[in-house]
């Protein structure tokens, strides 16, 4: 596009250092062939957040943060699986149901707090998760209530079944590429500048013509629908899902990996994922301490990495270079 | 069925909740209003009144009145703190502050899980015993309670309206822009608003303490309620939220009448989104857009 | 009250208690260059701010071109022709000059599925024209050699400069200006004044400024509208505003004169 040579780059990895992120890339994404099985495991769950997080970045780099990510994973997950238990629907018809469904009331939602304060927008997300975990609680008669769903079969695509862990492995790793691509591709476009432009000056982008409530909604809804999307793709691989499977804590982690990972670029939903999904186990089973060290890992990144870890390598060029 | 009795008791019950409701609501929107910023951690300075009143009542056997105005100095003194030691970077970007707010929570409910374990506690009743009032039964504690919470309420109406300190908060909180070009000082501002507002969430956990089992779990659901309260009642307004705060504990009363819990909050939430495109400025039409 | 390309009738925009504007009316007419006086609360930034529809008015009317824009998005008003500058947080400063600029111009490309999003259909360009379009926009604010350059790392007087620029992207056909000069100096000041002459002269468009700073009020406008507390209190041109007492009492003689 002509347009293209007028974009500087700072989302990219900087000239020298753009191709170095890739290898790590690369040799990180090989490395659970490797290992044993509680690694690939990992892997698959990280790869499934890096796709739901690139989701919540959308909505951020529009200017709002959904503190309710996670009832869209939900929603995407047990739309998927009720469509094939009630209707017998294979996988494509169902994800594609579980996703038109998160979109639609990513709409509704969005059509009414998007033209208030920022705050509500807050408020209201926090506050649907809540009233998510609720419903699928209390609609016990459909969505199994507190016992959930279980026996999940695994994904069925034209014969070839993904029923081991490598299997689903490759597919989770090749949704996680593709979601970054698309992040690369997206923020290229008029649209998915006019949203940058939308975070970063809405009255100024308003006045020359960008329709900060209608990019807002649009970015909502797209990032919503990845949410679901993941939703679709976790609930047949762990093949078990319940309502706390999408509670309020789970919001909170994605919002973590965000901002820990970084919110002014490409990597930061990549980095967070990678990073937070299998700390856990470094604190093998010390839950509480767990989560003091993610408090406080927040507030500290927030203190003094506000753009988060992904913005490391450049602090430091900056820090070298001023030294010279 | 005698459904007069029915719906007295329940709107008796549902005063009772909104009271708290309508303290922690007011509690957030002081913080709200005055550091423009959404404070996840309010639900756990509720949680830190409970648990702090337990400590002082079964570990310290100290009487119930002063375990509350204990847990509520501890409360402001250590909400103060922690706004000057964690939150001063992020007085002018609420944004970030806000997330940070989600670390403190963390923090905050993590420890008190390490301290005293995920496992409900009780405290000792306040009184004994039940009163009735024409066919009403209210048991002697919640009359206590009510009680304290009113002198609570009739304390902090006396600071804002009164005392030069209280009416200036109250400036910053109704108009923001107006106050800081005043020149209200945020070095004092900033600590005490948000001090006095986690103060009043400690209270009413305080309050609530003898009447509910605590643990550090208790913070989760108040927050929600604060959420839902100063929504209804509109952003940024204090009467707004008081108002609110009792209407909230009346709808859930005489809804959990006739519906499951969870149904009643699916309701409440219905409501809250038709205020919003109906009413955005909230019940009493005082809170910002 | 005649017709003109700008025309504001009764306008009034309560906030609360407090009465911003109050039954406002004036009109600009196509190719003038107009000048907003008064002091500051007098009412001129929110008078821009319901003209260009960041806030919509309590009660009146804001017609531009014979069409009505009362209560208009400012996103849908400027396809209309109408822009406007801001007095701060006038550019994207973490980005290049460049992209400034075509940030300026994204609602316009022709095959973005932006421009159905927004539902544009007038002063689109073709891809092939964008490099071409921010030259220009460029050259016609003499800051092509700042092309790549970030905007936040510019100079306070080329910032403003920017500014005007990103407006321009969309080719208005009137711009208001919301204290064009504040923060220049002597020589940025009369750098600014040749712009908005050439804006005119040049380019066929239609001024109309809100600004503090007298000597370029005085020099540049054709005529002048004054407000105070919400209201107009005169208008004329700038020999009869410099004699006019009411004005003289209510803002001349205060001590933002001294600017001039």
């Amino acid at each position: 596009m002509a347009g293209q040579n007028v974009l500087s780059s700072t989302q990219s990895a900087g000239r020298g250092g753009q191709v170095v992120p890739f290898i790590l890339l690369a040799v990180v994404a090989a490395w659970p062939f490797f290992s044993g099985p509680f690694v690939v495991h990992l892997a698959i769950l990280t790869c499934l957040n890096i796709l739901i997080v690139n989701g919540l970045s959308i909505i951020e780099r529009s200017g709002q943060l959904s503190f309710g990510h996670s009832a869209f994973v939900a929603i995407g997950a047990y739309v998927s699986v009720l469509m094939t238990q009630y209707w017998g629907t294979g996988i494509v018809v169902s994800a594609i149901g579980g996703i038109v469904i998160a979109a639609v009331v990513a709409g509704v939602l969005g059509a009414i707090i998007l033209r208030l304060t920022g705050v509500y927008f807050v408020l209201v997300t926090f506050a649907f998760a809540e009233l998510m975990r609720l419903m699928l609680l209390d609609w016990a008669a459909v969505t199994g209530g507190a016992n959930g769903i279980s026996g999940i079969a695994p994904i069925d695509l034209f014969g070839f079944v993904f029923d081991t862990r490598g299997r689903f492995y490759v597919l989770a790793m090749v949704v996680a590429i593709a979601s970054f691509l698309f992040m690369l591709r997206f923020y290229r476009t008029p649209i998915g500048q006019a949203m940058d432009a939308v975070r970063e000056n809405p009255t100024l982008a308003e006045s020359t013509g960008l329709g900060v409530y209608r990019l807002r909604l649009l970015a909502f809804i797209i990032g919503c629908s990845l949410a679901g999307f993941g939703g679709v793709l976790m609930a047949r691989y762990i093949g078990y899902i319940s309502p706390e499977t999408f509670n309020i804590s789970i919001s909170v982690s994605l919002i973590t990996m965000l901002v820990v990972g970084g919110r002014r670029s490409m990597w930061g939903p990549l980095v967070g994922a990678v990073i937070l999904t299998p700390l856990p186990e470094l604190f093998r089973g010390a839950v509480q301490t767990q989560h003091i060290f993610y408090g406080a890992a927040l507030i500290l990144i927030l203190r003094f990495l506000p753009d988060g870890l992904a913005s490391l390598p450049s602090r430091l060029r900056k820090l070298t270079r001023s030294d010279a | 069925m005698d459904y007069g009795i029915l719906i007295a008791q329940a709107t008796i019950n549902g005063l009772i909740v909104g009271l708290l409701y309508l303290l922690m609501a007011i509690g957030f929107t002081l913080v709200f209003g005055v550091m423009r910023m959404v404070n996840f951690a309010h639900g756990e300075f509720y949680m830190l009144g409970a648990m702090a009143v337990y400590v002082f009542t079964v570990h310290m056997e100290l009487p119930f009145l002063v375990a509350v105005c204990l847990s509520f100095v501890v409360a402001i003194v250590f909400g103060s703190l922690v706004e000057w030691v964690v939150f001063k970077p992020f007085r002018h970007d609420e944004l970030n502050g806000m997330i940070a707010t989600i670390g403190l929570a963390m923090i905050l409910q993590n420890l008190a899980l390490i301290i005293f374990g995920p496992d409900p506690l009780s405290v000792p009743p306040v009184a004994q015993g039940v009163t009735q009032i024409s066919g009403v039964y209210i048991p002697n504690s919640r009359i206590f309670v009510v009680f304290f919470a009113v002198l609570v309420l009739a304390l902090l109406y006396f600071y804002l309206k009164k005392t030069r300190s209280g009416r200036a908060l109250r400036a910053v909180v109704e108009d923001f822009k107006i106050a800081s070009i005043q020149g209200i000082s945020s070095k004092v501002y900033y600590p005490l608003g948000f001090g006095v507002g986690v103060g009043l969430a400690a209270i009413a956990g305080a309050l609530m303490a003898p009447l509910f089992s605590v643990s550090p779990f208790v913070g989760a659901a108040p927050l929600l309620k604060a959420f839902m309260v100063v929504i209804l009642g509109g952003l940024g307004s204090i009467p707004g939220a008081a108002v609110a705060g009792l209407a909230l504990g009346l709808i859930e009363s005489y809804a959990s009448l006739f519906l499951s819990a969870s149904t009643a909050d699916m309701l409440i939430f219905l409501v809250v989104m038709i205020m919003l495109v109906l009413m955005p400025r909230g019940i009493l039409g005082k809170g910002e857009v | 009250m005649s017709q003109g390309y700008l025309t504001v009738q009764g306008l009034c925009r309560n906030f609360g208690g407090l009465a911003a504007l109050k039954d406002l009316s004036f009109t600009v007419s196509k190719g003038e260059i107009v000048g907003l006086i008064g002091s500051n609360g007098a009412g001129k930034t929110t008078a821009f701010n319901v003209i260009s529809g960041t806030i919509a008015p309590s009660s009146g009317k804001v017609i531009f071109d014979g069409k009505d824009i009362s209560g208009m998005r400012p996103s849908k008003v400027i396809t209309l022709g109408l822009g406007r500058t801001f007095q701060s947080t006038s550019t994207y400063p973490d980005v290049s000059v460049a992209e400034n600029i075509y940030r300026g111009l994204l609602a316009r490309i022709k095959s973005s599925s932006l421009k159905t999003l927004m539902g544009r259909t007038t002063g689109l360009i073709d891809d092939h024209e964008i490099e071409k379009e921010i030259h220009d926009i460029l050259d016609i604010v003499d800051m092509r050699q700042w092309h790549d350059t970030p905007a936040g790392s510019l100079a306070y007087g080329l910032q403003k400069k920017l500014g005007i620029a990103v407006a321009l992207a969309s080719r208005p056909k009137m711009l208001l200006l919301d204290e064009p000069a504040a923060g220049l100096n002597h020589e940025e000041c009369n750098e600014l004044t040749a712009l908005l002459r050439k804006l005119r002269s040049d380019y066929d468009m239609t001024l109309l400024l809100v600004e503090h700073h007298m000597a370029i009020v005085m020099e540049l406008c054709e005529r002048i509208i004054v407000l105070a507390y919400g209201q107009k209190i005169a208008e004329g041109s700038p020999a009869e505003i410099r004699q006019n007492p009411a004005v003289i009492e209510a803002y001349l003689g205060a001590p933002d004169y001294a600017h001039a």
